[in-house]
C-alpha cells in the first residue's frame, strides 16, 4: 500500500470510543415524537383518511430508509467492498428500524385500509369490473398477509447479516464474511421481489386502475438514494460528535458519489416512467400524471425532479464538493427532503382524490398542515430514537473485519 | 529481480533531449525513490509504470488533472448539440435556406421536450466520453501512429521508471545516481526524448 508509513499503528491500536447517544439527539427525537403525536392526533380527530395517509407516508418513508440500508448492507457484503467497513455499524443500525415499519403497516392493514384504498371498499368493487378482476391480489386478507411476509423476509435476512457481522467483534472469523456474501446475494434477490410487490401493494394500489412496469424499480431507487443520504447525515453528525475518527474525506467522497450516481439513476427511472406514459397517451395510464398536473399539484410535481436530481446533481458534480462535509450535508439534506416530497406526491393526490369522491371530503389540490408535519415528525422521531440506541449495542469499529485495513487506507 | 537482459536503452531515441532514467523492480521502490527525489529537490520529469500505481500522484506532487473540466465542457457541448439538433429539425421551418422538417408524431406538439430527453442524454454522454478519451490520447500521444515523447524500455512489461530532467534547475547527477542506488534501482540509463 502506498501510505502504510502513515498508518503503522494499524487497526489493532485504534482505540474505539463506545457510542453513547448524545443527549441532544435523544431530546430532538422525543420532541419530534411529541410533535408527531400531536399532529397525527389532530389529523385523526379531523378526518381519518388524512391521518392514515400520513401514517402511510411516514411509515413507508422510514421503512424505505431501513430497506435501502439493507440493500447497501447486502450489496457491499456480496461484492466484498472494502471502504465501507468503517461506516458499517450505522448501516446495520438502520436495518433495525424495520419492526416499526411492520407495526405501522399492520395498523394500516387492520384499521386504515378503507380510508386509503378503494379496492378495500366492497360497495365500490361491486360496481367496478376491473377491481373485481384484481380482487385475487387486492383484498384485505391478502394485503395483510403480504405485509407479514415482506417484513418477515426483511427482518430475517437483515438479522442474520447483522449476526454474522457482530460475530466478528471478538476475534477474526473470516467465514462470517463469506456467509454474508451468500446471504447478501439471497437478500438481494428477495429484496428485488419484495420491494416491487410491496410497492405495488402499498403505493401503486392507491390508484388501482393505474399500472406502470417501472414502478418497482422506481420504489427501489428512491429508497436507496434516501438511505444513502440519511447514512451520510449520520456519519457527518457522528464525526462532528467526535466518533468515527478513522472516517475521512475519502469516505465522504464515496458517499457523495453514491448519492450523485444514484440520484441520476432516479432521474433516469423517473423519465423512463413518465416519457413512455406521456408518449403512448393511453387514458388509463396517463391518469396518474393527469391527477398530479392539475389542481395545484403541478408545482409539487415540477419541484420533485429538482430536489431529487437537478440540485443534488449540480451540487455534487465537482470533486471537491463531495469531499466537503458542509456541502455534502446540504446535498444529503435536499435528497432527504426530496424523498419525502416524492412519497407525498405518490400518496396524497391519490388518497385526497379518493376521500373527495367517496368520503365527501372537501379537498382540491395540495394539503400541507400540522397533519403532514406530524406524520413525518412521528416516524423521524422514532427513527432518531431507535437507530442511535441500537448503535450503542455494538462497537462502532468492526475491528476484525478482514476488509478493515483496506477501509482505513482508503484513498482516492 | 534484476534484469538479466541488458536493454538497448540508448537506442530508444524519440528526440534529442536526454533524460536520466532509473528502472525499479517494484512499485514500492519507485514510490519511495520518487518521494525522496521530490523532497531532495531533484527535478522529476515523469514516471512510467506497467499499470496505474496507487499513491504515485502524491509522491510526484502532481496537481489534479484538468481533464474533468474539459469533460464538463464536452458534456455541455453535447447537450447543446442535442437541443439545437432537435429544436431545429422539429421546429424551425421559418428560416429560409436552413429549414428543419417539423413532423407531427403521435399527435404531439412540435416542441415536445419529453421526447427529446433520450437524445439529450445520449449525445451528452457520447460527446463527453469520446471527446475526453480522444483528448487524453492526443495529449499523451497515444493514438496509433503517434510518436511518444519518450520511450523507456521495460515499462510496459515489468519495470517501474523514474525519469529526471538533467536540463532543469536543481539537477545533480551525482546526487541522483546515489539516490537511485539507495532505493535499489536495477538499472540507470540515459534515454533521449522530447
Amino acid at each position: 500500500m502506498a501510505h502504510h508509513s502513515h498508518h503503522d499503528a494499524g487497526a489493532a491500536a485504534l482505540e474505539d470510543r463506545a457510542y453513547v447517544v448524545p443527549k441532544s439527539v435523544q431530546n430532538l427525537a422525543l420532541a419530534l415524537i411529541a410533535v408527531g403525536v400531536a399532529g397525527l392526533g389532530f389529523a385523526f380527530a379531523g378526518e381519518a383518511w388524512r391521518g392514515w395517509s400520513n401514517v402511510l407516508i411516514g411509515g413507508y418513508y422510514f421503512t424505505g430508509i431501513a430497506l435501502g440500508a439493507s440493500f447497501i448492507f447486502a450489496v457491499f457484503s456480496m461484492v466484498n467492498a472494502g471502504w465501507w467497513v468503517v461506516i458499517k455499524r450505522p448501516v446495520e443500525a438502520f436495518t433495525t428500524f424495520l419492526p416499526v415499519g411492520l407495526v405501522a403497516f399492520l395498523a394500516i392493514g387492520l384499521l386504515g385500509l378503507h380510508d386509503l384504498y378503494e379496492w378495500s371498499v366492497p360497495e365500490i368493487v361491486q360496481h367496478d369490473m376491473l377491481l373485481q378482476r384484481k380482487a385475487p391480489l387486492l383484498n384485505e386478507a391478502g394485503w395483510l398477509m403480504r405485509v407479514v411476509i415482506y417484513f418477515g423476509i426483511w427482518m430475517t435476512t437483515t438479522y442474520l447479516m447483522r449476526r454474522h457481522s457482530r460475530a466478528q467483534d471478538n476475534g477474526p472469523v473470516d467465514e462470517r464474511t463469506k456467509s454474508n456474501v451468500r446471504l447478501g446475494a439471497i437478500h438481494l434477490v428477495l429484496f428485488a421481489l419484495t420491494v416491487t410487490f410491496s410497492g405495488l401493494d402499498w403505493m401503486s394500489s392507491l390508484e388501482p386502475h393505474w399500472f406502470s412496469t417501472m414502478f418497482g424499480v422506481y420504489q427501489f431507487i428512491g429508497m436507496f438514494v434516501a438511505a444513502t443520504a440519511w447514512l451520510t447525515l449520520f456519519v457527518l453528525g457522528m464525526k462532528k460528535a467526535g466518533y468515527l475518527p478513522y472516517v475521512n474525506e475519502n469516505h465522504y467522497h464515496d458517499l457523495g458519489k453514491m448519492m450523485f450516481g444514484f440520484a441520476t439513476f432516479w432521474a433516469y427511472i423517473w423519465v423512463s416512467q413518465y416519457m413512455l406514459i406521456w408518449y403512448s397517451n393511453i387514458p388509463e395510464e396517463t391518469s396518474y400524471y393527469f391527477n398530479r398536473q392539475h389542481h395545484g399539484w403541478e408545482y409539487i410535481w415540477a419541484l420533485n425532479p429538482i430536489v431529487r436530481w437537478v440540485a443534488p446533481f449540480l451540487i455534487l458534480l465537482p470533486r471537491g464538493n463531495k469531499r466537503n462535509p458542509k456541502i455534502l450535508a446540504l446535498a444529503a439534506g435536499i435528497l432527504v427532503f426530496g424523498h419525502w416530497l416524492d412519497i407525498y406526491l405518490q400518496v396524497m393526490p391519490a388518497t385526497s382524490h379518493f376521500a373527495a369522491h367517496h368520503h365527501g371530503a372537501d379537498v382540491h389540490g395540495p394539503l400541507f398542515g400540522l397533519q403532514e408535519v406530524g406524520g413525518l415528525a412521528f416516524f423521524a422521531g422514532l427513527f432518531l430514537l431507535i437507530v442511535p440506541k441500537m448503535m450503542e449495542r455494538a462497537p462502532l469499529l468492526a475491528k476484525h473485519d478482514p476488509y478493515l485495513e483496506e477501509a482505513l487506507h482508503h484513498d482516492q | 529481480m534484476a534484469s538479466a537482459h541488458a536493454a538497448p536503452a540508448s537506442e530508444a531515441t524519440n528526440g534529442n533531449k536526454p533524460f536520466l532514467v532509473a528502472l525499479f523492480g517494484d512499485e514500492h521502490a519507485l514510490i519511495e525513490a520518487t518521494s525522496a527525489a521530490r523532497t531532495g529537490g531533484l527535478p522529476i520529469h515523469d514516471c512510467y509504470t506497467p499499470y496505474p500505481v496507487h499513491g504515485l500522484d502524491a509522491a510526484m506532487g502532481l496537481k489534479r488533472s484538468w481533464l474533468p473540466y474539459i469533460a464538463f465542457c464536452y458534456g455541455t457541448f453535447g447537450l447543446l448539440l442535442a437541443i439545437s439538433l432537435q429544436v431545429h429539425t422539429q421546429y424551425v421551418d421559418f428560416v429560409p435556406l436552413w429549414k428543419g422538417w417539423p413532423i407531427i408524431i403521435g399527435g404531439k406538439p412540435f416542441l415536445s421536450w419529453p421526447a427529446f430527453v433520450p437524445v439529450f442524454f445520449e449525445l451528452t454522454v457520447l460527446c463527453t466520453g469520446h471527446l475526453t478519451v480522444l483528448t487524453y490520447l492526443i495529449y499523451r500521444r497515444l493514438l496509433p501512429g503517434m510518436k511518444p515523447k519518450i520511450s523507456v524500455p521495460g515499462v510496459t512489461d515489468d519495470k517501474f521508471a523514474l525519469a529526471l530532467d538533467p536540463a532543469a534547475v536543481g539537477f545533480d547527477e551525482g546526487r541522483a545516481r546515489a539516490l537511485f542506488a539507495d532505493h535499489g534501482a536495477v538499472e540507470v540509463l540515459t534515454v533521449e526524448g522530447r
